[in-house]
Formats: C-alpha cells, sequence, structure tokens
C-alpha cells in the first residue's frame, strides 16, 4: 500500500489556528502537530492570541486610524 | 517551522544542567523544572532565528524566565480545577487577575505598535471572524495573500508581546484605505 503524505505547511498551521480549514486539511494539520512539538506550541501561542484580540476589541478599536481604515473597508465592502 | 539555524547540539546539551538548576530554583519543583526546561528548548529551537549568537546561556535563561511567567499567567486563568459543588461561591464569580491585566497591557500596547496594515488584517481576520476568502474580498487581494499576511502579522505580535523585538516594520497592503 502506498503511504499518503498530505504537505502541511506553517499558513496551514496559521489556518488551524483561526479554524479556517476544511476537514481533511484539518486531519493533515492534527497529525503533524501530534509530531512536531514546535507546531503544536505555536497554534497554542496562537490560539491564545487570538482569543485575547477579541476580548481586547474594544481597546484595540480605539485607536482612531485603525478605525478610520476599517470604516473605509466597510464602506468600500457594502458599496460593491 | 523555523529550524535551529544558529545553535548548535552541543552548546545546547552544555547550557541543560545550568538551565534545569535554574529552572529548578524558578519552580520548586522537580517535575515542573523538567518540564520547564523542555519547554523552553523547544520555544529556544523555535526561535532559533532570533538568537544573535553572543551568549546562548543567558539567551535560554531569558527564555525559561518568560516561559515560566507564562505559565504561571496561564495557571491564573485557568485556575486550579475542582468540582462544583466543592467550589466556595465567592470563587465562582471570578475577577481578571493582575497578571492577566498585565498581559492584557502587554498585548495591547504591543498591537498599537504594528504597522496599521498588519492591524487591519489582524482585526478583518481574527477580531471580526471573517473567513480568509472575505477578507480577501474586502481588501482586494488573493487569497493567498491574506495568508502570507496574516501569518507574518502574527508573528510580529507574537514576537512584539514576548519583548524580544521591538521593532517594526509594516508589510505593504497598499488595499488599505
Amino acid at each position: 500500500m502506498t503511504e499518503v503524505i498530505t504537505l502541511v505547511t506553517p499558513l496551514d498551521i496559521d489556518a488551524f489556528a483561526d479554524g479556517q480549514l476544511a476537514e481533511d486539511r484539518q486531519c493533515a494539520v492534527r497529525r503533524r502537530l501530534g509530531k512536531d512539538g514546535g507546531a503544536h506550541a505555536y497554534v497554542e501561542e496562537a490560539t491564545q492570541l487570538n482569543a485575547d484580540l477579541k476580548a481586547l476589541k474594544f481597546r484595540l478599536y480605539q485607536d482612531p486610524e485603525l478605525s478610520k481604515a476599517l470604516n473605509a473597508l466597510k464602506r468600500r465592502q457594502q458599496a460593491a | 517551522m523555523q529550524t535551529q539555524t544558529q545553535i548548535s547540539t552541543a552548546e545546547l546539551n552544555d547550557c541543560l544542567p545550568a538551565l534545569h538548576r535554574f529552572a529548578l530554583q524558578l519552580t520548586r519543583n522537580q517535575d515542573r523544572a523538567c518540564d520547564l526546561v523542555q519547554d523552553s528548548v523547544e520555544r529556544a529551537l523555535r526561535k532559533a532565528h532570533l538568537f544573535d549568537g553572543a551568549n546562548l546561556r543567558s539567551w535560554l535563561f531569558t527564555i525559561c524566565r518568560r516561559v515560566f511567567l507564562n505559565q504561571i499567567r496561564s495557571e491564573k486563568t485557568r485556575g486550579i480545577t475542582v468540582e462544583m459543588d466543592d467550589a466556595p461561591q465567592s470563587r465562582l464569580a471570578s475577577a481578571q487577575t493582575q497578571e492577566q491585566v498585565m498581559h492584557y497591557n502587554d498585548v495591547v500596547e504591543a498591537f498599537e505598535r504594528l504597522p496599521l496594515n498588519d492591524k487591519v488584517i489582524l482585526s478583518l481576520v481574527v477580531i471580526e471572524g471573517m473567513k480568509y476568502e472575505e477578507a480577501a474580498a474586502v481588501l482586494d487581494v488573493p487569497v493567498g495573500t491574506v495568508r502570507s499576511r496574516l501569518s507574518r502579522a502574527r508573528s510580529r505580535l507574537m514576537t512584539m508581546v514576548e519583548g524580544e523585538n521591538s521593532e517594526s516594520e509594516g508589510t505593504q497592503l497598499a488595499a488599505v484605505v
């Protein structure tokens, strides 16, 4: 039997932390995390950071430059 | 993932006994010290590209201290597991710990130092919860570009939160504003 090896890139690991992977890719990344402690630690760190950013949304959006940029993008999205 | 390009295994092995003693001083527990050394070395190998080649032992100690502080923060956040029936009522409502407040402040300060384009991509995907495809449409760039920019922005933020690098380099995101 030929063993199918799925290539997992660092960007896949980021996408896994963001919950943006399809099921089959998620499985491939989980297998990788089981073997690669560094990747596992990165996912933990990224997941924690994501949670921190969500929790801090109100404070982060007080940045006028960021608010302006996001509003401009929203307007552009609505106009499209 | 990064590989250990600038750290020799022999040099690393030489530092391990001292690192273990240092971890033992911090944790005052043999098992936790071993775990801490393991986590510290793992992080050092992952961040090997940041090592300036000057003093490996000192760099490892710094990482060890940071990992230990992160663990304390994490434990404070998670708390000790107890049965709900056994928990004192006053403990069921949790206030933010001082460590958590400090950690949040670190994250906010690091985020503020990011280039605008990094802030935007993190806001759209992480905070607003957009799919990569949606963010790509909003920014008018390919999905692959969103993924790579997000990864770079996240790595930069992680590094800045860890205090390893306060210098930031902006990505060029022409689609913003």
